[in-house]
């Protein structure tokens, strides 16, 4: 399966164009323990972890399974922000976490901070269809 | 005159008539290769082995950027189902475009992000046929 975290990192790498105000604007610190996002919600957020870890858990019964622990640069929630889907995982803090937390509607800011962000990610985005289109055609 | 949404100032409207043929898959990339659907219906058909795959866009959708932007010849044929009217767009035109227009831009990022989810379930169910042997 083709991943769109690989899909949007390439797009957020070497962003100069998001500064502290940026950072300002859309940084959030979380708590340990904290949910970020919840599996089984919709919701079009995509947060990208500037400090800290998260573990990306599924719930089994009363209890979290950890599948991941993500860090520093990571980019969690790319498949809803895009285009609605069901959050198929529990995304908690450990220890303290400061991230950026885009939304739908703060798009337009994140296109004005880089337009040249889009670019990439579009061109990344087509590769892939690309990539995906071929090896459908073995079918 | 009506007022058209400012980003499609930048492209130029095009007509076709039911059914009509606007590429095929193996077609080289044209002048003006991304089309913005303001009316109407089109198919898009990927071809398979031995049949196709299809995605219907209707109006505000956005098709034609994934070959100029992935550097290959048109990977599917797309053909209207209705009379639809279109604005097209050189690739540079494009980004002139989504450059005035954030929602130009999400369009086109919300529409591939949704081919790219669409063909990779497709591509999941088929390996899960395959592996079944049904």
């Amino acid at each position: 399966m083709d991943s769109y975290n690989e899909i949007m990192k390439i797009a957020f790498q070497g962003e100069d164009a998001l500064d502290e105000a940026v950072v300002s604007k859309f940084g959030r610190r979380f708590k340990d323990k904290q949910i970020l996002i919840k599996e089984g919600d919709v919701q079009q957020q995509i947060y990208w972890i500037l400090d800290g870890e998260v573990y990306i858990t599924q719930k089994l019964g009363e209890k979290y399974k950890v599948l991941a622990t993500l860090g520093r640069g990571e980019l969690i929630g790319e498949m809803s922000f895009f285009d609605k889907s069901v959050r198929s995982a529990t995304v908690i803090a450990k220890g303290d976490v400061h991230a950026m937390v885009f939304t739908r509607e703060s798009f337009a800011d994140i296109y004005a901070a880089s337009p040249m962000w889009t670019r990439r990610l579009l061109v990344a985005l087509a590769r892939r269809i690309r990539g995906m289109v071929e090896r459908l055609g073995k079918f | 005159m009506e007022l058209i949404p400012r980003f499609l100032q930048y492209g130029e409207e095009t007509s076709f008539a039911a059914r009509e043929s606007i590429y095929r898959a193996g077609d080289p990339v044209a002048a003006r290769p991304v089309f913005y659907v303001v009316a109407g219906l089109v198919k898009v058909a990927y071809p398979l082995r031995d049949s196709s795959f299809a995605l219907w866009l209707h109006p505000d959708s956005i098709f034609g950027l994934v070959e100029p932007l992935a550097e290959c010849s048109r990977l599917c044929t797309v053909q209207t189902m209705e009379r639809t009217i279109c604005y097209c767009w050189d690739l540079e035109g494009f980004f002139t475009a989504a450059g005035v227009s954030w929602e130009l831009a999400l369009a086109a990022t919300s529409g591939m992000s949704r081919e790219l989810r669409i063909l990779n379930a497709e591509f999941g169910e088929r390996l899960r046929q395959e592996k079944g042997g049904t």
